[in-house]
């Protein structure tokens, strides 16, 4: 149980503040056991986690849900741990491409796809050389702004984004 | 209970900084309703608390009063828009002063001569050619900062993307086409996520990108700033001779995005019928009486549409919003006119409606007074209009009787109240 995508959803509990309940795995397959009720499938999970909360972060309409719904799949299938170095690569490409006239992976505002995706990469994030943080620069700046809110990275370290603004004018200072 | 007053003309940018602000910080700032700007600015009353008499200007509820636009957003900031700390506080500084000295000349003297708030004359050509140039320069400048950040200052919005955006307003709205502004994604990106925060669109409505390079004077003036004076009434009739906006900005076409499928499929789509076509013509020209009611009066326009209305082949419908009890904030209702307005494009040719919000934020309604072409409901006649139709009672209207001719007269000169007796609060027209 102490696979990554497990303590995904114990992160994101938390930082929704509510109950996470039982969590099991079967043959590949997740299950969440709150309130005598039984969710399964990461996904499944997710959405009943946001739904708990009662926030909005899991869409307000079904074009919103849907979209988040691809997106926590992508997180799902392309952000895992143990993936090859190259695989990130690709990974990073991708997510550098889109977010370069996005600031949030859903809409205008921040959703639970961007919170998932956010403990996603994690790992990704804090091992890239930070010449590497350069080349996928939409995604860092994405990523920084995410891990701003202390409720969300929890006690996960900042990542340092700072070299990445050396090489522009009016200079960021972390205070 | 409001902090206090603020002094303008609708439709202000510098006025939006406050009332932004003002939503962010959720306290309530009050537009004077009885202000008219050229008038209740000239006086001496006004000039003995505001000295110079510029809007916006305001009074606060135990009496402070302040001018100058940012002064007044400070002014009705909470934390979070004030900045978390020293060094955060003086960057809002630094983007306040480079808003209004690198941001704001350039822009006015770009838009001011398209929108015909300064005549052309040869120091305002000379002007207009440089503001082009400068405002690249400021947006060069912004779109680097912009590269490695989502807001500009501590990650997260503050009174400087307010001010910065709220000066960009214009530009963005009447010249920086798709051509001109492809360069600065970044600020494209930041100015599209800002504008539909909901406490900006409280302010600001649905904001549509420029998507034509405007010439001078070809726009109709919309925003204020002229020195004639305006009167209510000449307002709300400015506030109809708007297009109906865009429910979104439109998609930033940055190099790299592609369409994707499903606008690929549309795109190739060949252009549909029209579903009115099949329907007799009769004598009645809708874009004539559009026209008419876009520039006269009422008093002169409804007598018009009486006078040319042939109820023969068209018809005139009441339709009533059926779930009032959801409506919560009259921003959100009136972007749910406009959202049916603009999922019912296609329809627009031959119809014709005023749709009226009644009351106040958690205690509204929805009606209006449709007219067009046949005697069916003419959502049915494509499948691309159903969306909305069924949220709403729809009753047929006799174009003879007096009932019919009174709620004519109310809704399309935006005045009475509903059956509860909620008092008219906005209207959107479709044309
Ligand atoms: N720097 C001031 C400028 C205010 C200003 O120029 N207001 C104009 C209208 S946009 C005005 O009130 N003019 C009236 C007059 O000069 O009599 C601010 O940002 O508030």
């Amino acid at each position: 149980m102490t696979t990554k995508h497990s303590q995904h959803l114990t992160d994101i509990a938390k930082y929704l503040n509510v109950p996470l309940g039982k969590i099991s795995k079967n043959d590949q397959l997740y299950a969440r056991i709150s309130n005598n009720k039984k969710t399964i499938g990461i996904l499944n999970i997710i959405f009943s986690l946001v739904k708990d909360s009662k926030s909005n972060l899991g869409g307000l309409e079904i074009t919103e849900e849907a979209l988040i719904h691809q997106w926590l799949e992508f997180g799902i299938i392309y952000a895992s741990d143990g993936n090859s170095k190259q695989n990130n690569q690709t990974l990073l490409k991708n997510l550098n491409n889109i977010l370069t006239t996005k600031t949030y992976l859903v809409g205008q505002r921040l959703t639970i796809a961007d919170v998932f995706l956010y403990y996603s990469l994690l790992n990704i994030m804090e091992t890239l050389p930070n010449f590497e943080k350069e080349n996928y620069i939409n995604v860092s700046r994405w990523f920084d702004n995410i891990q701003q809110d202390p409720s969300l990275r929890q006690n996960y370290n900042l990542i340092d984004f700072s070299t990445i603004y050396l090489s522009n004018g009016l200079g960021k200072h972390r205070v | 209970m409001a902090v206090g007053t603020l002094y303008t003309y609708p439709d202000n940018f510098r006025a939006a900084k406050a009332l932004i602000a003002a939503q962010y910080s959720k306290v309530d700032l009050k537009v004077d309703p009885n202000f008219v700007f050229g008038e209740t600015n000239k006086t001496k009353e006004f000039q003995q608390k505001f000295p110079g008499g510029k809007v916006p200007a305001f009074e606060g509820k135990d009496g402070q009063l302040l001018q100058e636009s940012n002064a007044i957003a400070y002014f009705v900031s909470n934390d979070q828009l004030k900045g978390k700390n020293d060094y955060d506080r003086a960057q809002i500084f630094q983007w306040l002063g480079f808003a209004e000295s690198e941001v704001l000349p350039a822009g006015c003297a770009w838009v001011f001569p398209i929108l015909g708030i300064i005549k052309n004359n040869p120091s305002s050509q000379e002007a207009f050619s440089r503001a082009k140039n400068d405002m690249k320069s400021a947006l060069t400048i912004l779109n680097s900062h912009l590269l490695t950040r989502t807001y500009l200052v501590g990650e997260r919005i503050t009174l400087a993307d307010i001010v910065v955006a709220c000066n960009l307003l214009n530009p963005y709205k009447y010249v920086l086409d798709p051509e001109y502004r492809k360069p600065f994604g970044n600020v494209n990106r930041w100015f599209t996520t800002l504008i539909n925060q909901p406490e900006f669109r409280a302010v600001l409505g649905d904001v549509s990108l420029c998507d034509k390079p405007a010439q001078p004077g070809t726009v109709q003036q919309v925003a204020g700033g002229g020195d004639a004076g305006k009167k209510k009434k000449e307002e709300k009739k400015q506030e109809k001779k708007e297009k109906p906006k865009k429910e979104t900005p439109k998609k930033e076409t940055a190099p790299e995005e592609e369409l994707d499928a499903a606008e690929a499929v549309l795109a190739a789509e060949p252009k549909a019928k029209d579903p009115f076509e099949a329907l007799p013509k009769g004598t009645f020209n809708m874009d004539e009486f559009k026209r008419c009611y876009s520039n006269e009066d009422e008093a002169k326009s409804i007598p018009f549409f009486w006078e040319k209305f042939d109820p023969e082949n068209y018809s005139i419908w009441y339709g009533e919003y059926k779930y009032p009890e959801e409506l919560t904030k009259v921003f959100m209702s009136c972007n749910l006119i406009t959202g049916m307005y603009q999922r019912l494009d296609k329809m627009r040719k031959h119809a014709f409606a005023s749709v009226c919000l009644f009351g106040e934020d958690n205690n509204s309604t929805i009606s209006g007074i449709w007219v067009w072409r046949g005697h069916e409901l003419a959502f049915t006649l494509s499948p691309d209009w159903q969306i909305d139709y069924e949220s709403y009672d729809w009753k047929k209207l006799d174009a003879k009787s007096d009932e019919t001719k009174q709620l004519v007269q109310q809704y399309f000169s935006w005045t009475g109240t509903d059956k509860g007796g909620r008092k008219f609060n906005q209207g959107k027209i479709f044309k």
